[in-house]
């Protein structure tokens, strides 16, 4: 049945296991339990079969592999501080620039639709953060926490300024078309006592 | 064609395998993972953190060359990049399982350690098996390299990668559809397709 899935043309490309069978294993240390017994098989025999065979790195490749990390380690790179430090500030610097770049965006389009959001999805955001994160390595050289601050503050309520704008605007628009409305209303009302009067009269 | 060329193409002996295996939490994954590395004869599971597996496997002392001899499964919980570095260059001949990748790749390895893992996995005899919940947990990068999807029971679909994943798309959709439906009655359900 699973096979009727695959495309004709495709068939002979793909591995594809029998149906769903039980089965229940136990051993001494763990209890296992598939649906696809010959999908786990066929896996199992696949990786058993005898690999490309190279030679192990030799003791002297090993003990240049050893050393050489172990002087990085000592000159700094590769710790996890400094991965969480530099992570930190790239953060920062990525969100920053997404609130920039999809004011700047936004603007460009003229665009007072909140459905259309021209900033970076999560995984952008997490590709732009790996690139930024390169660039402050060394915690010593990262944003001292008042620019951070002071960037952050300018960054979030500065271009709320717009949307303070825009609204302050509507409301402008509003408030003259209320007044246009109640003006009508009152040339409507002395019109219909016009009427009422010549009428009357 | 160069000598080197011919020396891959001859050389007896099958190539080494990415296998990627996705599905929600308690579904196996790590259980199956497991068995593999057991049924192969040589494995080391990555751990984002301390957990149960660290308690059921011995640990690996990573940068002790001798700590690398031995038979049967080994874990390691993530410290750093360097971590890779040691794992490729003195890890030889056996499965290494990277649990919840989310966790400790980034979406961009280019300048990780990970990245050799990968693509040179032949030269140190590294079958490689990579874990995650679903295919928007997957560093989009990655999906070049894999050789072997395990499909269990997922919560996303492989839609949100389609851009990587030209050619694959339709039979990783129908898998996935037919792997949940199957889920219903058995949470371990899973299917292995070579890509």
């Amino acid at each position: 049945m699973f096979e009727n899935l695959v495309p004709d043309k495709q068939k002979s490309e793909y591995k594809i296991g029998q149906e769903n069978v039980q089965e229940h294993e136990n051993d001494n240390s763990y209890t296992f339990h598939t649906g696809s017994v010959d999908d786990y098989a066929e896996l199992v025999n696949e990786l058993k079969k005898p690999k490309q065979e190279y030679d192990p790195p030799s003791p002297d490749e090993i003990d240049e592999i050893v050393n050489s990390i172990e002087n990085h380690d000592k000159s700094g790179g590769g710790g996890k501080i400094s991965e969480m430090a530099s992570e930190g500030v790239a953060k920062f610097v990525v969100n920053n620039i997404d609130r920039i770049f999809s004011f700047i965006l936004d603007l460009i389009a003229q665009n007072d639709d909140d459905d259309i959001d021209f900033s970076a999805d999560a995984d952008e955001k997490a590709e732009l953060l790996e690139a930024w994160k390169l660039l402050f390595p060394d915690p010593s050289k990262n944003l001292p926490p008042w620019a951070m601050v002071t960037i952050s503050t300018f960054m979030i309520y500065g271009l709320k300024g717009r949307n303070a704008w825009q609204l302050r605007k509507q409301k402008q628009e509003l408030e003259s078309e209320r007044a246009k409305i109640s003006e009508q209303r009152k040339e409507i009302e002395d019109l219909q006592k016009r009427l009422d009067i010549q009428n009357n009269g | 064609m160069d000598n080197l060329d011919i020396d891959i193409k001859t050389r007896p002996g099958r190539k080494s395998r990415c296998i990627l295996i996705l599905g929600k939490p308690g579904t196996g994954k790590s259980t199956l993972a497991y068995k593999l590395m057991k049924e192969y004869g040589r494995g080391l599971m990555v751990l984002p953190s301390y957990d149960d597996w660290a308690d059921i496997l011995p640990e690996l002392d990573i940068n002790c060359p001798d700590s690398y001899n031995y038979n049967g499964v080994k874990h390691h919980v993530y410290n750093t990049d360097n971590d890779f570095y040691y794992i490729y260059n003195m890890y030889h001949n056996g499965i290494v399982c990277f649990d919840d990748v989310r966790a400790y790749i980034p979406s961009n390895f280019d300048y990780s350690h990970f990245k050799k893992m990968l693509i040179r996995p032949r030269q140190r005899m590294l079958d490689v098996i990579i874990m995650a919940h679903g295919f928007s947990e997957v560093p989009p990068k990655l999906f070049t390299f894999i050789t072997d999807y395990v499909i269990m029971d997922i919560e996303d679909s492989p839609d949100i990668r389609k851009k990587y994943l030209s050619g694959k798309l339709d039979i990783l959709t129908k898998t996935v559809d037919f792997v949940k439906s199957k889920a219903h009655n058995n949470p371990h359900y899973f299917k292995w397709l070579q890509l």
